[in-house]
């Protein structure tokens, strides 16, 4: 009796007993600090925006003359994307092995050296302010420190992935299983030789696909980059959009579409390569040849890329280039602690904008994830009666179809272009960009969502449907109990990105911080737009901190590098 | 074929004093030493009769502890193994089994008592003679511990890290003298048509033979097996240990097991673990029925319901018997 009394927990703080009632608590404050309206959503003037995009964008543009304006802009967003990637591998992966703890690299009683744990620290710490900054910010940083043009992108796509790919790189060899490497250990190994042979082998197909992955988000990064004149197709879409020209707009839209399901295509084919690849080194002299063949064909196509770009990297190497950034950035020391005030203010519509984003998206992601998951909506859950009543069935899909088309176009758009189109209909301001963050964060959510369910055990599901359940409550009360943890970790992991991407907001008239940010900047009162940046960082490394607080309180099912790839 | 001449004009040391300063040249120049490299170790003409006496003892452990925590997982541990000796180590689930190995492989140093390895003191050695102490002990563990996503052969050329350095052992995937070496470890196991397979494409039988040849490549003076049949069929069993046994043949062999049948005619010494404490460790002809349902707790009874009674009757049981065919 006793000892089962000691065993039982302490009682959880009230926002774990009721987390339903912490959620609704956070969802009201967030709405009514973002000036939230929905009212405003069925009101005629919404209704105008919307009939006179749906009317404006039918049918895109489509003159030859406007089309083949359009190739340099796709290529350049292309170039941006591949160069600032490469770069952020560069600096990324040496790196990530010193933001790995080191305990990965110390097998038996050691202990890690103090030095070797003095980096570690310091290499995170670099990292998180790498990454707490957006890179629509670096960007407009580096507009301003280095001029127009596509330098100024790749620098900012290549700073801001290196510090979420370097820890993400970091996290995935923390999380590979250790057995192999201590063997090695065990055997004689030194510590690099058991990591290289132990853990990288091991972490290489899911940081493969998780470059890929970033690739794929690097574009449509550099397509909005162009807002702040770091060249690309978002300096197209901005010109188009300010003279109302909707069918241009679209064909901007559908051409970004295009690039992303082409390279979301190549990535496909690559992982499908790697699936069957054996390992870090390359076994016999032919595919030695290969190994080197590719490295320095990917090395020479991103020297080639700069040329092409006009963007002198090395440049930025020479004693000119650097003393030109140490004045920008001692330009704008020391920060101005006059107007904490308003910083705080900003803060905290930034805060709202991304909380009551990422919730609005959660809601709209778990009612489209069912109906969006093939395997679960139409195969192995489908309503077998149902395919018997071909009217039936045929809206089954339709609805599967209009699911995924939703999910998918949240998606494509990033979210600075859904607020573009939001002002408007709902007008300047927070709520503009709550909802701008809710349609593209739903787009994501959703997606992981469906996968999260879709990886479950089904077997409860399959029983409770002989018994005479319908599809859709046996989903409700034996699919989505076992993969809750795995939903709200993932959610929870949005909300990170998204407190960051709520800063840039502001920049295209979404309110929050990056309205100061864009006002100080353009005036150029840069010890202001320091203390604001610095507000940044407070917010997001505080933010990272409380997401994990939660994510661990979960417990083990809502952890883990799957969860951090996939939703960063 | 370069290999074959390497292999068919090897010379074995004469004297274990050479054999010594053998290993020392190795540790300290870290390099890697093929051409004494072979796969069955012809140790008889090293261990010679006389020579165990004043060799130092493979493992030497007085008094030693280990604890987790609160948890005491072994106490009082008095062990000595010779050069060339073959010990098995039994006990149920939880006895300390797999802590003792540990402890021998360096992996783990216990918190009372001293430990002697190969003539060494882990805990005192210096991190780069501790690796080269840690390249003289081979270990097959209970899990294989191999890299799922890796070929056989980068997995069994892994096992040489400690002689290798990052370099030869890349160099060692391509260069096609070191794959013919890998390939005649891996016959030696029965694998020799799948060096370029993944490891995950394996079956579990398959990937144990793998982790032997990755400690035959290793070229250790002692290898320790943990549990080798614990996931493996009958057959498959006797396949494993009889690999396992060519393979310690002429080295120092530690085995912890709980499969008493299959296990130990192989073995003239045993060792019985219960709840951290030796409870025996005599040669194998003098265990009794009596040291077994020590070891495995209760009465001899519930032996016998468990299937592990040594005799029926009067009548020896082959448990006991000196192996006839295999070894």
């Amino acid at each position: 009796m006793s000892a089962n009394a000691r065993a039982l927990p302490p009682p959880a703080p009230w926002w774990l007993r009721w987390p339903g009632a912490a959620v609704v608590a956070a969802g009201a404050i967030s709405y009514r600090v973002c000036e939230g309206d929905l009212a405003q959503l069925t009101s005629a003037r919404a209704r105008d925006a919307v009939a006179g995009f749906v009317g404006g964008f039918w049918p895109p543009a489509h003159s030859t003359e406007f089309l083949s304006s359009l190739v340099r802009p796709a290529l350049e967003t292309l170039g941006i994307a591949y160069a600032g990637m490469t770069l952020a591998l560069f600096v990324a992966a040496p790196l990530s092995f010193l933001a790995a703890s080191p305990r990965v690299f110390v097998t038996g009683g050691d202990q890690p050296t103090r030095l070797h744990m003095a980096l570690h620290h310091g290499v995170r710490a670099l990292l998180s302010f790498m990454r707490a900054i957006p890179e629509l910010l670096w960007a407009l940083l580096f507009v301003r420190a280095a001029g127009l043009g596509a330098m100024p992108g790749v620098l900012a796509v290549g700073i801001a992935y290196a510090g979420v790919v370097g820890k993400v790189f970091a996290e995935i060899y923390e999380s590979v299983p250790r057995g192999p490497a201590v063997a090695l250990a065990t055997a004689g190994a030194t510590p690099v030789r058991a990591f290289a042979f132990g853990v990288f082998p091991q972490a290489m197909p899911l940081m493969t696909s998780y470059t890929l992955y970033r690739l794929d988000c690097a574009v449509r990064a550099s397509a909005v980059l162009g807002l702040v004149g770091a060249g690309g197709l978002g300096q197209q879409a901005d010109v188009a959009l300010r003279m109302f020209q909707y069918d241009e707009t679209a064909t901007i839209m559908l051409v970004l579409f295009g690039l992303v399901a082409a390279l979301d295509g190549v990535s496909f084919l690559v992982r499908r390569r790697l699936e069957r690849s054996r390992g870090l080194f390359p076994h016999g002299r032919v595919a030695l040849r290969n190994r080197c063949l590719a490295v320095v064909g990917g090395t020479a196509a991103f020297g080639a890329t700069l040329q092409a770009l006009d963007a002198p990297l090395w440049e930025m190497l020479l004693p000119s280039s650097v003393t030109h950034v140490a004045e920008f950035a001692a330009g704008m020391l020391p920060p101005d602690l006059g107007e904490l005030g308003k910083v705080g203010t900003a803060l905290v519509e930034t805060l709202a904008i991304s909380v009551f984003g990422t919730l609005l998206a959660a809601a709209l992601a778990m009612a489209l994830a069912y109906p969006a998951s093939r395997k679960l909506f139409l195969q192995e859950l489908g309503d077998e009666a149902a395919k018997r009543f071909m009217v039936r069935w045929q809206l089954r899909r339709v609805v599967h179809s209009v699911a995924r088309g939703v999910l998918n176009l949240g998606r494509t758009v990033p979210e600075t272009l859904w607020a573009l189109l939001l002002i408007f209909a709902v007008g300047l301001g927070p709520f503009a960009g709550a909802l701008a963050l809710a349609l593209h964060t739903a787009g994501v959510l959703g997606r992981l969502y469906a996968e999260a369910l879709e990886e479950v055990d089904l077997g409860p599901a399959r029983a409770m449907m002989n018994t005479g359940v319908r599809p859709g409550l046996a989903v409700l009360a034996a699919v989505l109990p076992q993969a809750f943890t795995q939903l709200i970790a993932f959610t929870l992991y949005r909300w990170e990105v998204n407190v960051r991407a709520s800063a840039v907001l502001g920049l295209v008239g979404g309110g929050g911080l990056g309205a100061q940010l864009h006002v100080a900047l353009g005036l150029f009162q840069y010890p202001q737009a320091m203390t604001l940046i610095l507000g940044l960082l407070v917010l997001v490394l505080a933010v990272e901190q409380l997401s994990a607080r939660l994510r661990r309180a979960l417990g083990s099912g809502g952890q883990g590098p799957r969860a951090a790839v996939a939703a960063w | 074929m370069k290999w074959r001449e390497l292999v068919d004009n090897r010379r074995p040391p004469k004297t274990f004093g050479s054999r010594k300063r053998r290993y020392q040249a190795r540790a300290c120049t870290g390099k890697a030493n093929f051409a004494r490299f072979n796969l069955f170790r012809d140790v008889d003409r090293c261990y010679g009769d006389g020579m165990a006496g004043r060799a130092p003892a493979a493992f030497h452990l007085s008094g030693v502890g280990r604890a987790f925590g609160e948890r005491d997982a072994l106490r009082e541990v008095a062990l000595r193994v010779e050069p060339g000796e073959r010990v098995a180590i039994i006990g149920p689930s939880g006895a300390g089994k797999s802590t003792l190995l540990a402890l021998l492989n360096t992996s783990l140093r216990p918190t009372a008592g001293a430990i002697s390895i190969l003539g060494q003191d882990p805990g005192a050695l210096s991190p780069s003679r501790l690796r080269s102490l840690r390249s003289r002990i081979g270990t097959v563990y209970q899990q294989y511990l191999l890299v799922p996503q890796c070929t056989v052969l980068q997995n069994v050329v892994a096992g040489r890290l400690g002689r290798l350095s990052l370099w030869q052992a890349a160099a060692a995937l391509v260069r096609p003298s070191e794959t013919e070496r890998v390939a005649e470890v891996l016959a030696g196991v029965g694998l020799a048509t799948r060096i370029y397979d993944r490891v995950d494409r394996l079956s579990g039988g398959e990937q144990q033979r793998v982790a032997i040849a990755r400690v035959l490549y290793q070229d250790p003076e002692v290898i320790l097996a943990d549990e080798p049949l614990s996931s493996l069929d009958p057959a498959r069993a006797a396949d494993v240990l009889s690999l396992l046994m060519r393979a310690g043949a002429r080295r120092t062999l530690v085995v912890s097991t709980h499969q008493l049948g299959p296990v130990l005619p192989h073995f003239p010494r045993v060792v019985g673990l219960r709840n951290g404490r030796v409870v025996f460790d005599k040669a194998r002809e003098a265990v009794t029925d009596a040291d077994l349902a020590h070891t495995y707790g209760g009465s001899d009874g519930e032996l016998a319901t468990t299937g592990m009674t040594l005799r029926t009757g009067t009548q020896p049981t082959t448990l006991l018997e000196t192996p006839t065919g295999t070894a």
